[in-house]
């Protein structure tokens, strides 16, 4: 305490400081960012990219992020879509990475996670993001999560303008996107839309060319008024799907087309917070193969009926809602809350060649969720946390889940240094996708154990003039996990526990009136006693500014992937403001062409054979030319 | 518990408020480096600061009443009384500054995620102030 109020008069003089027009600007800016104001420190370990961070990468899609998450790797799918991965060990299909905007968690149909179709959009209405892993609380959201994205779109009261971007990348790539925001004397708007078509290489395999190429068009709005908020989005988008699920890997011309509808409502207020969110999902998606599309088990006469053409036709829509109340009885903290889901699930049609499947059984699931979080404030500098949260999870087509998870936490924190210590364990439900792949299989008399995981954190951040350094480890245990057999497709549960333990270093230093800042961070992650095979991986990145002149220079870094070269991909981008309205900028991603690739397998059920299609860029090398203008 | 409370006061003061700090900086400085021929020394700051901005104030004296001001800042130049619109107005909202351009001298608000500060050119030369060279850079 004493030497708290020694260093606090010594302070003291500093309130004094005679700074310049500029420099208040400047600090304003910095001090009252609004990621100061939503940044959660209890909720885990989080990385931040600031509204100038985004705007000088001249960010293009939420990979460019993602690829900069520790212990993970950015992917994509069979589909060509984003589908980013823990190493060296995730179960699959756990969706455990989770998108986020504002309070809403972004679900994508089925509930394959939210990055599959969102990470496609602009973020030009996004202003900035947080990034939360480690022992993530499980208030936010109702999954349990590794890793929790959080976009945050901007407030119309910091904007007051109506921006237009244009842009045109190598290979045709061209995005227009708009948005004006305006704080008026009752209430505030943001609109957006972004009109994005995504042209990209050709990869082949045994000369099929396969596609991966994206328009997007999506329209949207958010209107707040007091405490209260309601946002609208409509997105309509269509791609080629790539590989899809043709396990021969030579699809003919596969395409998937997708219809989003989404209205939500906000109200936070006196300690209490409501919401409620509406989500609708239109989804159609062929493929064909003049080889082998896919196999179908078929059970009266019981055999493997072999097809060449898919189809399926989905309607889906989410409901959700969540109340809470926030509260303090001397020095607790608590916060208190329940949310609830609908989801319903149509298969309007399905067909595998000549057999129409129809209906799927599987029609949704419905959620029901308590939440309870206690912070114990010792004192200024310590504090501790304790959660816990139980899901009813009422299932269609199987029993029902009810899954209990706990948290607990503690951090200390002082001037010079935080220290952070959490551990959660949850339980993993399986996830939509998994029924249905087990209904077409023919396996859901057998019912999916729920699964165990249990992470443990620590992490010490020293804060210096000008900057912190951190030093964080981990584990995380998977038990009861969900595997897939290859040759009858059916999922089980595992019965091997697994460990994954890890540890990470980052820093970050301001410099130049803090205008300028360099970010580092590098990790490792290992299979529990099996410290031979490492994943590494990491960044190095600098933003600078020069007169009108901001810069932005990043090198992301992967190895230890089994059969893939370390993976080293280079980001730049420039950009220049001639006058006040107006922004030209340059952006590259891949640069040197040395991101990391992926393989992609398929199956010939008639020879026994693995097929797979090796070193595919899932970052192209692209460049950007673009040109900002503020009316 | 008066050591915690202690502790958290001060704690606020220096840290917790550091945004309010640097808006009573930038206050002040408009304020009293606005004018050097009548410098200005009693202000009135309506909706949209906060008591806690007035208590960061050095060199300036903030009145009760806007009519006994030399420059008034506010948000909403619709909800000051008749009397003090003739007044140095100072505005804080970017809206309020599109309405009432005849009225104000100028405005700090937030653009494209980013503080910025405007003087009304036209404005200023009807009153005949003398900006600093400094200030140039801002005027409209």
């Amino acid at each position: 305490m004493r030497r708290f109020l020694l260093w606090s008069l010594l302070m003291v003089p500093l309130l004094g400081e005679d700074l310049s027009l500029d420099q208040i600007l400047n600090r304003l800016a910095i001090e009252d960012d609004l990621s100061k104001k939503t940044i959660e420190e209890s909720a885990g370990s989080v990385i931040v990219f600031t509204r100038e961070d985004l705007d000088r990468m001249e960010i293009k899609s939420l990979a460019e992020v993602i690829e900069k998450i520790p212990f993970m790797r950015f992917n994509e799918n069979e589909y060509g879509l984003t589908d980013p991965g823990y190493h060296p060990f995730q179960p699959p299909n756990a969706n455990l990475i989770k998108l986020y905007i504002d309070d809403r968690e972004v679900i994508d149909a089925m509930g394959t996670g939210g990055l599959q179709l969102f990470s496609q959009m602009d973020l030009g209405y996004i202003d900035h993001i947080e990034i939360y892993f480690g022992a993530v609380s499980f208030t936010i959201g109702i999954e349990p999560s590794l890793a929790i994205i959080k976009l945050y779109t901007k407030e119309p009261d910091r904007e007051n303008a109506n921006i237009i971007d244009l842009s045109y990348a190598t290979y045709g790539t061209h995005d227009l996107n708009f948005y004006g925001a305006q704080e008026l004397e009752d209430y505030s708007y943001l609109i957006y839309y972004d009109h994005k078509v995504v042209r990209r290489p050709k990869v082949s395999y045994n000369g099929t060319p396969l596609s991966r190429n994206k328009h997007i068009d999506m329209v949207g709005c958010k209107i707040t008024k007091g405490g209260v908020r309601f946002d609208f989005s409509i997105l309509n988008g269509g791609y080629d799907s790539f590989i899809s699920k043709t396990i021969s890997l030579e699809p003919r011309d596969p395409k998937t087309y997708l219809k989003n509808l989404y209205t939500g409502l906000y109200y936070k207020g006196d300690g209490w917070k409501a919401l409620t969110n509406f989500s609708y999902y239109n989804i159609n998606t062929h493929s064909s193969s003049p080889k082998l599309q896919g196999v179908l088990p078929v059970e009266n006469p019981p055999y493997i009926y072999p097809y060449k053409e898919m189809y399926f036709h989905i309607h889906e829509s989410l409901i959700d809602g969540e109340v809470s109340r926030e509260f303090k009885v001397d020095n607790w903290k608590f916060l208190v809350g329940t949310k609830g889901r609908v989801r319903s699930t149509e298969f309007l049609e399905s067909r595998y060649g000549e057999i129409e499947k129809g209906k799927n059984r599987y029609q949704g699931d419905r959620t029901l969720t308590a939440y309870f979080e206690g912070n114990y404030l010792f004192d200024q500098s310590n504090i501790v946390t304790c959660s816990f949260k139980r899901d009813f999870i009422y299932e269609d087509l199987v029993e029902n889940y009810y899954r209990s998870s706990w948290r607990l936490g503690y951090i200390r924190n002082s001037e010079e240094y935080t220290v952070k210590l959490f551990a959660i364990e949850t339980g993993l439900v399986p996830q939509p996708i998994i029924f249905i792949e087990q209904e077409i299989w023919g396996n859901l008399q057998e019912p999916l154990r729920q699964g165990k995981t249990r992470v443990v954190s620590g992490e010490f951040i020293k804060r210096f003039d000008g900057g912190f350094y951190s030093f964080m480890g981990g584990r995380v245990t998977y038990k009861d996990f969900f595997v897939r057999d290859p040759r009858s497709r059916k999922i089980t549960n595992s019965p091997k526990r697994q460990k994954i333990d890890s540890l990470l270093f980052r820093t970050h230093y301001r410099w130049n009136g803090e205008r300028d800042k360099v970010v580092f961070r590098y990790y490792l992650s290992w299979l529990h006693r099996n410290e031979t095979n490492l994943y590494r991986g990491g960044d190095l990145t600098l933003y600078k500014g020069l007169g009108k002149v901001d810069g932005y220079t990043s090198l992301i870094y992967r190895d230890g992937y089994s059969g893939l070269k370390a993976g080293y991909d280079l980001h730049l981008a420039l950009s220049y403001q001639p006058n006040r309205r107006t922004t030209l900028y340059l952006k590259g991603i891949n640069l040197l062409h040395k991101a990391l690739k992926s393989n992609y397998y398929g199956f010939d059920p008639f020879r026994g054979e693995l097929l797979t299609l090796r070193g595919v860029d899932t970052i192209d090398r692209t460049v950007w030319f673009g040109m900002e203008y503020q009316f | 518990m008066k050591k915690i409370a202690l502790c958290l006061l001060i704690g606020s003061i220096l840290f917790g408020s550091s945004v309010e700090r640097l808006k009573a900086q930038l206050i002040e400085y408009i304020a009293t480096k606005l004018n050097a021929h009548s410098p200005v020394t009693r202000i009135y700051v309506a909706n949209g600061l906060g008591e806690e901005v007035e208590s960061y104030f050095r060199d300036v004296e903030v009145v009760d009443r806007c009519e006994e001001a030399d420059i008034i800042f506010t948000k909403k130049i619709s909800a000051l009384p008749e009397s003090c619109l003739n007044k140095l107005i100072f505005v804080t909202s970017y809206g309020s500054y599109k309405r009432h351009k005849d009225r104000t001298i100028g405005a700090f608000f937030w653009q494209k995620g980013r503080p910025n500060i405007i003087f009304n050119t036209k404005k200023i030369s009807q009153l005949h102030i003398e900006l600093p060279k400094e200030f140039e850079k801002y005027m409209e």
